[in-house]
């Protein structure tokens, strides 16, 4: 397995707010990144800052930023933008959004499709695509409009789009968030079919830590725009280190045991003007000490698994 | 097209437009009298079977005379709007895709431009200009101009950061190709509505700018120079002033019902409710 992205020191920032505070990830081809936190983490910001996608006002600068041995951080927007959709591909959240209301299916496959350099008729491989992903006649769903499909179909859809582009790194933001159990499970299970059929690195944001241990193989969990552990997937799962993926954990499992009284977390996100100077988590710590208030560093706590926290627990 | 034919708004504005159409084109060979031979034996007759809306003071048919003035009107309106809306919509969409100065300037032309009323500010470029055909179509186009930039930049800026945009750029397109493919069918109906109102107010500012001596020139005949005619004996004659304000009246009409109408068929989101 092949180093695809090593990231070091990602920084995100709007004026003097900063989004994201210096992230490191690393993905190896095939590998899947489960990307965890809850809303205004981070986790989306930094990947849309990975594809140069961010809206204006918003800075990125890396220490580090090696896309397949290529340094993709100094690249002009002229050399990058080809990068997009052939090597690079994200999946949004919103499935209905993300398709042009005025253009039919058929359009948006024939352009990835043309995207992707493939000689001969679209239409053949745009329906061969599109019973790949399990949509029931395909010949039929071409001429539809975006909005005469439900999300379950479209978010199939845009996958078929990324199978036509064979990209090496995906990134899916929440592509299950709007969608109910059963559709859930089903594209799921897409992507489980996509990880096998394409060599590619995925990064998987979710807040719903089922959803990452179904399908990543590694963790990060972001706080306030830091990773605050990031590990093995049976690891993070089975021995959670930092209080608050041990929080996210305790949460999850209440949940999915009807649980009576939810071990919840108390308190909520540190505003971005007024994150405290150390532990981003530690005014929501019920096990906070004053050392907390100094920055903590990432330190080890196992094989590839690794926290910012100094208890040892 | 069964769904098309249910929309009363679609059948009585085609109807009127392709009925204005009809007369302009087909003008010259459906009258039998010229629009610019005089007659002096029939001077002023009020409508009959021969003249169907009467005679001017020089014994012109007033039928051939708003036909063929007419067709230099629409073609007028047809050309400045045209214009307009083409550079218009392409600085527009620019502006807000790019962004930074290029915006600010144009917006503050734009605004500037807005101070003064439409026709206002043709009648000043008429003046700067000088009489001549060209010079209306100039005219009516930069009158427009500012409307369609405004307009494109303000429905650009609303799609630029939908998802769908995104999307395209991570399939690796460019500015042109996005705002050519992705937001223009977007925001087409939208223009294509401000164009046929266009279209429609074109004629009256052709219109207007003729009947203050300003634009098209007699003997050649558009709708304003008419119109300016017959105010001269509209006591004698009302037909003159009447008929033909009447005509206009009803391409006007059939040309705003026929915006209305093609914006309700374009849009995607409204061909959903009358099913597939």
């Amino acid at each position: 397995m092949s180093r695809l992205l090593e990231v070091r020191n990602l920084r995100v920032t709007a004026g003097p707010l900063a989004v994201v505070r210096g992230i490191d990830i690393d993905l190896d081809e095939g590998e899947t990144l489960g990307l965890i936190g809850e809303s205004g983490s981070g986790k989306t910001v930094a990947c849309l800052s990975l594809l140069r996608l961010l809206p204006d006002g918003l800075r990125t600068e890396a220490d580090v930023l090696i896309y397949k041995d290529r340094d993709i951080a100094s690249l002009p927007e002229r050399e990058f933008r080809p990068l997009r959709g052939r090597e690079l591909a994200m999946v949004f959240q919103d499935p209905v959004g993300s398709f042009n209301p005025a253009k039919r299916i058929g359009w948006h496959l024939r352009t990835a499709i043309a995207r992707a350099g493939h000689d001969g008729p679209w239409r053949e491989r745009a329906l061969e695509l599109l019973d790949g992903v399990g949509i029931p006649q395909p010949a039929a769903v071409l001429e539809r409009y975006p909005h005469q499909l439900s999300g379950g179909m479209l978010q199939r859809a845009l996958i078929a789009m990324i199978v036509a582009l064979k990209p090496s790194l995906i990134v899916a933001d929440e592509p299950t968030t709007n969608l109910d159990n059963i559709v859930e499970e089903q594209i799921l299970a897409l992507f489980r079919d996509l990880q096998k059929r394409l060599a590619a690195g995925f990064i998987f944001i979710t807040h719903d830590i089922g959803v990452a241990a179904q399908i990543a193989d590694r963790i990060a969990v972001m706080y306030a725009g830091q990773i605050v552990e990031t590990g093995p997937t049976a690891d993070i799962l089975a021995a959670p280190r930092h209080p608050y993926t041990r929080g996210l954990i305790a949460t999850a499992n209440a949940l999915a045991a009807r649980a009576e009284t939810l071990a919840e977390i108390p308190g909520q996100l540190p505003a971005l003007d007024a994150l405290p100077p150390g532990c981003g988590f530690a005014p929501r710590c019920a096990q906070a000490r004053p050392a907390c208030a100094q920055p903590q560093p990432m330190r080890p706590v196992g094989p590839g698994h690794a926290m910012r926290c100094l208890l040892d627990a | 097209m069964r769904r098309a034919l249910r929309s009363r708004t679609l059948v009585v504005g085609l109807g009127l437009t392709l009925l204005t159409l009809f007369g302009v084109i087909a003008g010259p060979w459906i009258t039998p009298f010229s629009p610019t031979e005089m007659d002096f034996i029939a001077v002023l007759t009020p409508p009959d079977m021969t003249h169907w809306l009467g005679t001017d003071s020089f014994g012109r048919d007033v039928l051939s005379r708003v036909l063929s003035g007419g067709r230099v009107s629409l073609f007028i309106s047809l050309c400045g709007v045209g214009i307009g809306a083409v550079l218009g919509v392409a600085a527009g969409m620019t502006a807000a895709w790019r962004g930074g100065m290029f915006e600010v300037a144009l917006m503050a032309a734009c605004d500037l431009l807005f101070a003064f009323p439409s026709f206002v500010l043709a009648l000043f470029m008429m003046v700067v200009l000088g009489f001549g055909l060209h010079n209306i179509i100039i005219a009516v186009a930069l009158a427009y101009l500012p409307i369609f930039a405004r307009l494109a930049r303000n429905l650009t800026r609303t799609l630029m950061h939908e998802p769908f945009v995104q999307a395209a750029r991570l399939m690796g397109q460019g500015g042109g190709r996005i705002l050519l493919r992705e937001i223009l069918p977007n925001i087409f109906p939208t223009l294509l509505v401000q164009a046929s109102v266009g279209l429609a107010f074109g004629i009256v500012m052709e219109a207007g700018l003729s009947f203050l001596g300003l634009g098209v020139q007699p003997p050649m005949p558009s709708l304003g120079v008419i119109l300016a005619d017959g105010r001269e004996y509209f006591t004698r004659g009302p037909w003159v002033l009447t008929m033909t304000g009447l005509v206009v009246s009803v391409a006007l009409l059939g040309l705003n019902l026929l915006g209305d109408a093609l914006r309700d068929l374009t849009d995607p989101r409204l061909r959903q409710a009358a099913g597939p």
